[in-house]
């Protein structure tokens, strides 16, 4: 009686892995006995034919990318939040240089960038306090600082008085976003 | 694009989206595109036609972000949305299709059946180029003109660079390394 070979799972995995090739060929059409009596005792390999199936029935099934204008119309289903306000950072000033920081000052130059957009302004002493001059970017069409609201030229230029640097702070209004600057002693980091 | 096939990517931009985030909801249209305009081109409508149906479905999306219940269910929610949009077009286009004895509610669960089959396809395909697209450059023109053009051996020989005697075995190699990376994807799942 003819007793049914029984392999070691390291030899039957060989086996698989070179009958990888016939089961293709079957798949295509080729008469392959060797390759269907292993298909017939061979559970794995029987999964990977009907793998085999399934990849290549999907490939007949085509694909279509979407013109580029109907991809673009449906991004703009959903518009970018548009931000109402906005905090300025001081980029660089004298404020905090040596020998600069002292009750002497008269005289304060200030960077602040509000995304990438640069807001330059100069501080300087006055006997009654300190007179602000801050140059904005163009569109600026209003400022108020403290309850105090200024006015701003076409280019973006202004002038105000506050009592003391504490009060130095303002808000402008950019193509309706609000634009907040600090007060340069406040802001300034001491570096 | 694979959001199909990374879910956690996909649940992150889904909660994005949910808060607003224009740049998450671009990421979503990018990636899904493909799978939502083939849809209605399978079933043989027109551009135009299509185009509505690619509209209608990402409009939909918008309204119901919330209703989403995971990333996982997302593909499938998009692929029967646009398959029943275009079930519906193509009803509209041709309104005097003879519907033997069949009852309203029969017509509609049929229809039901077919957007879900549709949709069913839809995901594998797209799965399935996805995970081609994976493929080295020659096991990639290889399959794509041995199944998808069903060129000849003596064309793809000259067009591939493969001589005829070699292409067999190649095909063999592609298909397995495809196999493997479908496996990955749980394409067979």
């Amino acid at each position: 009686m003819h007793e049914p070979r029984s392999y070691a799972p390291e030899i039957m995995k060989k086996d698989c892995e070179k009958m990888w090739p016939k089961i293709v060929e079957y798949f295509h059409g080729a008469n392959d006995p060797a390759a269907e009596g292993h298909l017939k005792s061979c559970e794995d390999c029987t999964l990977q034919l009907s793998q085999l199936e399934q990849m290549v029935g999907c490939f007949k099934s085509p694909v279509y990318n979407a013109p580029a204008s109907l991809i673009s119309a449906a991004k703009n289903i959903m518009q970018p939040m548009r931000k109402t306000s906005i905090f300025a950072t001081l980029v660089r000033s004298n404020l905090g240089l040596a020998g600069v920081r002292s009750a002497a000052t008269k005289d304060i130059q200030a960077v602040f960038d509000v995304e990438g957009e640069k807001i330059r302004v100069q501080y300087r002493a006055l006997p009654q306090g300190w007179e602000i001059l801050g140059h904005v970017p163009e569109g600026a069409t209003e400022g108020r600082a403290g309850k105090k609201s200024f006015r701003i030229d076409e280019k973006g230029r202004f002038t105000l008085t506050v009592k003391d640097l504490a009060q130095s702070g303002f808000k402008i209004v950019v193509d309706g976003v609000e634009i907040s600057v600090p007060a340069v002693n406040e802001a300034d980091n001491g570096s | 694009m694979t959001l199909l096939s990374e879910p956690d990517k996909l649940d992150r931009l889904l909660q994005k989206c949910r808060k607003g985030d224009q740049k998450a909801w671009s990421e979503i249209v990018d990636g899904f595109q493909r799978l939502v305009y083939s849809i209605p081109k399978r079933m043989g409508l027109s551009d135009d036609e299509a185009g509505d149906v690619f509209q209608i479905t990402f409009t939909a999306l918008y309204r119901y972000l919330d209703r989403i219940e995971s990333a996982q269910t997302l593909p499938k929610w998009l692929s029967v949305t646009a398959s029943r949009e275009a079930i519906r077009i193509k009803r509209m286009r041709s309104p005097s299709i003879d519907l033997g004895d069949m009852t309203l509610d029969e017509i509609v669960a049929d229809e039901e059946q077919s957007a879900e089959r549709t949709a069913v396809d839809a995901e594998q395909s797209e799965s399935l180029w996805q995970g081609v697209g994976d493929l080295d450059p020659r096991c990639k023109e290889l399959l794509t003109s041995l199944y998808a053009n069903e060129l000849s051996y003596t064309e793809i020989s000259e067009n591939v660079g493969i001589p005829i005697g070699a292409i067999g075995p190649t095909r063999s190699r592609c298909l397995e390394k495809l196999r493997k990376i479908l496996t990955k994807k749980g394409f067979f799942e």
